[in-house]
C-alpha cells in the first residue's frame, strides 16, 4: 500500500505527540487546581494527537480518485544543491571551532560560489573574500560576537 | 490611566524626543532600507529578514531595537510592490494583490506612475495608520488593564484560532501545529516548579528551544532550499519613467488609498492576516463599488493604490495589539515581541507606564519611517530594479551566512543545528502543505499562555468556569467556538479566506 503524503505527516506527527505526552507525565502533570509542570505540553501534545489521528483516518478514507503526485517531485529537485548546501550548513559549526570564523567563512562563501551556480575562480574567490571582510567589520569588529580562532588563530 | 494623565501633546513631544534621537534615526533609517531590500527580493520575507537582525538587536537599547525591527517590517511592505509591479512575483504574499494591475500598468508603459502611487498611497496609510495608532492603542491598553489571567488566556486562544481559521490548508494541520508550537515552547526549564521538562534528557534543551534560530530556519533557511530546488524566471521592466502620478492618477487613486487605509487598519488589529487579508479585501471592495469594474486586472490605478494602502496601514496597526495586549499577530511581530522580552520589556497594557519612550517613540519613528520610505522608493526606484538583478547564485550564499552568524550568537553551536534542523523541518512543512505561521506564534506565545493557563486554573480551584464566568474571556471563547464552526461545517467553509497567514 502506497501511503498519502498526508497520512505520512500525519502519522510523523502523531509519533512526536505521543514523545511529548509520555515526556509531560513523566514531568507531573499535577492536576487542575494545581497544574504542574508538564500540564500545559500534556495538554498540547494530546490536541496534537487528536488533530494528527483524525488527520490520518480522514485522508485514508478520503478517496478523490486522483493520483496524488509525489511529495518530492524528483524531476523538479535539484538533490545535488541541496545536498551540497545543507552539507555546507552542517559542516559550517563542526569546522568553526577547528578552522576558525574567517576560514570557515570564506571556504563556506568559495564552496557556495563554486558549487551551486559555478562561477569564475576569480569571481569566486572575490565574492568569498569580500563577504568574509564584510562579516568580520559587522559581526566580529562592530557587534562584537564572539567568535573561534581556530588551531591557526585567524 | 496607564500614561501617567499627560496630554496628547506631552506623548507626541517624548515620543519626537526618543525617535529624533540621531541614533534612533538612523536605526529607523536602516531598518526601512533594509527591509525595502527585503521586500524587493522575492522569497525572503519580513519574518527572515527580523530573525537574522535579531541578534545585533541585543546591544541596543530597546526603543532603538523596536525602532530598527519595526522600520524592517513596514519597510518590507512597501518593498514587497517593487516586484509586484515590475516583475509580476510578489516580493512578500501581502503584495500578490498589487500584481493583477500593478503588472499589467507595467505592461502598458506605466510602471512609474504605479510604483509611484503605491508609495505615496503607502504613506498616506502609514500617516493615517500612526494617528491611528496614537489614538486607539492608549484606548484600548486602559481598557486592558482590567484583564486577569481568564482574559489574557482566552485573548491569546482566540489570536490563535484567528491565525488558524485564516492560514492556507486544513484547518487539522493548522490547529496541530499551533499545538506543537505551544509545546515546543514549554520545552526546558519550568520557572513555576524549578523542573525541567520535555527536554528528552538533553541539556542543551534546559534553557528551552531558541526562538531566533527556529525562526531563522523555518522562514530563511527553507525558503532558500526551496529556492535552490526550482526558481522563477524573472523578467523585469526595467523602463521605470515619469514616477510621480498625473493629477488625473491621484483623483483617481485618492478615495482608494483613504479607503485601504480604513479597511488596513482594522483588519490589522486582527491576529493572522492583516496585511495579506486586508490587500484582498480593498482590493475586492475597491471593484465591487467601481463604476469600471472591469478595468480591474486591466491596470486600473485603483487596483494598485487600494491594496498598496491596505497592506502598509495593517502592517502598522498590528503593532497596536503587539504593544496593548501583548499578542503577536504574525510571525515577524512574534519576533518583536521576542526583542522586546530580551531587552526586559514586556508587551501589554502597562508598556505604556511602565516604558512609554519604547511605546511613544516607536509611534512616532514610524512617522519619520514614512517618509524615510518615501525618499527611498520613489528617488531611488532604479537602484532597488538593480537589487532584482542580482543573480540568486550570489544572493544566496549571503543569506545563509547571515543566517548561521546570526545563529551564532550566543556562542552556542548547538543554535546552529537547531537552525538547520528547523530549516529542514520548514522546507518538509511546505511539502506536506503545513503553514509555520501557527507553529510560530504559539511558539512564542507559548510561556505566558501557560502562564496564564495555570494562573487562571489555581485562581478557580481548578475550575474551566472560570473562562466563563468573565464577560471578555467568554465573549474571546465565543467567537473562536463561532470561527471553528465556520472551518470545520460544510455550508460555511466556503467563507473561510485559507489566504495564508502574513509572515
Amino acid at each position: 500500500m502506497k501511503l498519502r503524503k498526508d497520512q505520512i505527516s500525519s502519522i510523523f506527527l502523531l509519533i512526536i505527540a505521543v514523545v511529548i505526552l509520555i515526556s509531560s507525565v513523566n514531568a507531573s502533570i499535577g492536576s487542575f487546581g494545581e497544574p504542574g509542570s508538564g500540564f500545559v505540553p500534556f495538554l498540547a501534545a494530546f490536541l496534537m494527537g487528536v488533530c494528527s489521528l483524525l488527520s490520518l483516518i480522514l485522508s485514508t478514507l478520503k478517496n478523490t480518485g486522483e493520483k496524488e503526485g509525489p511529495i518530492l517531485a524528483f524531476h523538479e529537485m535539484n538533490w545535488r544543491n541541496l545536498i551540497m548546501t545543507l552539507g555546507a550548513l552542517f559542516a559550517f559549526p563542526f569546522l568553526l571551532r577547528f578552522l576558525g570564523f574567517n576560514l570557515v567563512v570564506f571556504g563556506f562563501m568559495l564552496f557556495l560560489a563554486k558549487a551551486i551556480e559555478p562561477r569564475r575562480w576569480v569571481i569566486a574567490v572575490l565574492f568569498a573574500l569580500s563577504t568574509t571582510i564584510v562579516c568580520y567589520l559587522l559581526f566580529v569588529y562592530w557587534l562584537k560576537f564572539f567568535v573561534e580562532k581556530g588551531i591557526f588563530g585567524i | 490611566m496607564v500614561s501617567g494623565g499627560e496630554s496628547m501633546w506631552d506623548h507626541l513631544i517624548s515620543g519626537f524626543a526618543v525617535a529624533s534621537r540621531p541614533m534612533n534615526l538612523l536605526y529607523c533609517f536602516f531598518g526601512c532600507f533594509y527591509g525595502t531590500f527585503v521586500g524587493v527580493l522575492p522569497g525572503f520575507g519580513p519574518a527572515a529578514a527580523i530573525a537574522l537582525l535579531l541578534p545585533i538587536t541585543f546591544g541596543m537599547a530597546p526603543e532603538s531595537a523596536i525602532i530598527m525591527l519595526a522600520g524592517i517590517y513596514y519597510g518590507a511592505m512597501y518593498g514587497g510592490s517593487t516586484t509586484s509591479i515590475l516583475v509580476n512575483i510578489p516580493g512578500e504574499a501581502a503584495s500578490v494583490v498589487t500584481c493583477f494591475d500593478g503588472y499589467q500598468m507595467a505592461k502598458q508603459g506605466r510602471a512609474g506612475p504605479a510604483l509611484g502611487i503605491a508609495a505615496v498611497g503607502s504613506f498616506i496609510a502609514g500617516t493615517l495608520s500612526v494617528f491611528g495608532l496614537f489614538i486607539v492603542a492608549p484606548m484600548l491598553a486602559n481598557f486592558a488593564l482590567k484583564f486577569g489571567p481568564p482574559e489574557f488566556f482566552s485573548l491569546m486562544v482566540l489570536g490563535l484560532t484567528i491565525v488558524v481559521y485564516i492560514s492556507f490548508g486544513s484547518v487539522l494541520k493548522a490547529v496541530t501545529m499551533g499545538c506543537l508550537g505551544v509545546a515546543l515552547g514549554c520545552v526546558g526549564w519550568d520557572f513555576v516548579s524549578g523542573s525541567t521538562r520535555v527536554t528528552l534528557g538533553i541539556e542543551y534543551l534546559y534553557d528551552g528551544v531558541p526562538v531566533v534560530p527556529v525562526v531563522m530556519g523555518l522562514f530563511g533557511i527553507s525558503e532558500v532550499l526551496l529556492n535552490l530546488e526550482k526558481r522563477q524566471q524573472m523578467e523585469i521592466f526595467k523602463d521605470v519613467k515619469h514616477i510621480w502620478p498625473s493629477m488625473k492618477d491621484f483623483r483617481e487613486s485618492l478615495l482608494p488609498i483613504l479607503r485601504g487605509s480604513g479597511i488596513g487598519f482594522l483588519l490589522g488589529l486582527l491576529p493572522g492576516g492583516g496585511t495579506v487579508t486586508s490587500t484582498f479585501a480593498a482590493y475586492a471592495i475597491e471593484k465591487k463599488i467601481s463604476k469600471n469594474p472591469e478595468k480591474f486586472g486591466k491596470g486600473a490605478i485603483e487596483g494598485v493604490a487600494s491594496p498598496e494602502s491596505a497592506n502598509n496601514a495593517a502592517a502598522q496597526a498590528g503593532f497596536i495589539p503587539l504593544l496593548t495586549l501583548g499578542i503577536p499577530i504574525s510571525p515577524a511581530f512574534a519576533l518583536v515581541f521576542a526583542a522586546l522580552v530580551v531587552h526586559g520589556v514586556h508587551p501589554g497594557p502597562m508598556l505604556l507606564a511602565k516604558n512609554p519612550e519604547v511605546f511613544w517613540g516607536v509611534v512616532i519613528s514610524m512617522y519619520i519611517g514614512n517618509i524615510i520610505l518615501l525618499v527611498l522608493n520613489l528617488p531611488l526606484i532604479k537602484m532597488w530594479v538593480k537589487v532584482l538583478e542580482i543573480p540568486y547564485g550570489l544572493l544566496f550564499p549571503i543569506i545563509l551566512i547571515f543566517c548561521l552568524v546570526g545563529a551564532l550568537s550566543d556562542n552556542k553551536i548547538g543554535d546552529v543545528f537547531v537552525m538547520v534542523i528547523f530549516g529542514v523541518i520548514g522546507y518538509l512543512m511546505k511539502k506536506f502543505e503545513y503553514e509555520p505561521a501557527p507553529m510560530v506564534i504559539a511558539f512564542i506565545l507559548s510561556p505566558i499562555l501557560e502562564l496564564n493557563l495555570r494562573q487562571s486554573l489555581i485562581l478557580s480551584g481548578g475550575s474551566f468556569g472560570i473562562f466563563f464566568s468573565k464577560p471578555i474571556s467568554l465573549f474571546s471563547l465565543i467567537a473562536v467556538g463561532i470561527l471553528f464552526l465556520l472551518a470545520i461545517l460544510p455550508k460555511l467553509k466556503v467563507f473561510r479566506p485559507k489566504l495564508g497567514v502574513d509572515e
